[in-house]
């Protein structure tokens, strides 16, 4: 249900740094994922990825860091539910 | 002991490299021109084809420079102040829009005065700048001409 995982690069910076730790609990019915969550996900040939939901509309969850150039939904669309693993606790 | 997956938080450029070094260099660049084109105006050939050239390079180079720090701090600005410093600081639009005037008015003008004001206006944002890296600064005077105040990381 928790794990620790370690963040690469500096895409969410000021909130998270790159090579910081942070503890994320597993996404299940009653820890729902919410605008403004930060979540843990996997995507395509991006790999584990986090990023910051900023948006949620049908079901698909629009995610994007902080900084202008982080690779987000801006370059690949909207991710789905069974694609988020993890929401980040801190 | 054990390994931590990673999980990718990246830009499509490497990033965090933002420093305001280069905007200082380019200010007291400005103030340097002025005072070689005062310097220039005050002899005897001054008007000559030689002065007039020497003159032309000087302004060309205090025009180029202005913008130089104008978008320095303009990409800091744009790219690395993020909403949650604004909070902490609310006058970070207006300190870097005055930087923006500034540059302009030391582009216009022969003033020792205005590229002072626009020196003054990027040390005070490079303050700020790093203390929002979590680094502490100091100021020190630049081991060249102008010999004017410049503000750097202490690291």
């Amino acid at each position: 249900m928790l794990k620790l995982f370690k963040v690469s690069g500096n895409s969410l910076f000021p909130f998270y740094k790159d090579g910081q730790r942070i503890l994320c609990l597993k996404v299940f019915k009653f820890n729902p994922v919410k605008k403004d969550d930060t979540v843990v996900f996997s995507k395509d040939s991006y790999g584990l990825m986090v990023k910051k939901v900023i948006s949620i509309n049908n079901g698909q969850y629009f995610v994007q860091g902080t900084d202008p150039l982080s690779i987000d939904s801006r370059n690949f669309g909207t991710i789905s539910l069974n694609e988020i693993h993890y929401k980040v606790l801190f | 002991m054990f390994k931590l997956d990673e999980v990718k938080a990246h830009c499509d450029v490497p990033c965090g490299i933002y420093d305001t070094n280069r905007a200082i260099v380019a200010a007291l660049s400005v103030v340097r021109m002025v005072d070689l084109i005062n310097a220039r105006m005050e002899t005897e050939d001054a008007a000559s084809a030689q002065g007039q050239n020497d003159i032309a390079r000087y302004i060309n180079t205090k025009e180029e420079e202005a913008a130089v720090c104008k978008e320095e701090i303009r990409i800091i600005w744009g790219d690395f102040i993020k909403p949650v410093h604004v909070l902490d600081n609310p006058d970070i639009h207006t300190m870097v829009h005055n930087i923006m005037m500034l540059g302009g008015a030391a582009k216009q003008h022969v003033s020792r005065e205005k590229a002072m004001d626009l020196l003054a206006a990027v040390n005070d944002f490079s303050e700020l700048f790093w203390k929002l890296k979590g680094m502490e600064s100091k100021r020190v005077t630049a081991p060249y001409a102008p010999g004017e105040e410049m503000v750097l990381p202490v690291i």
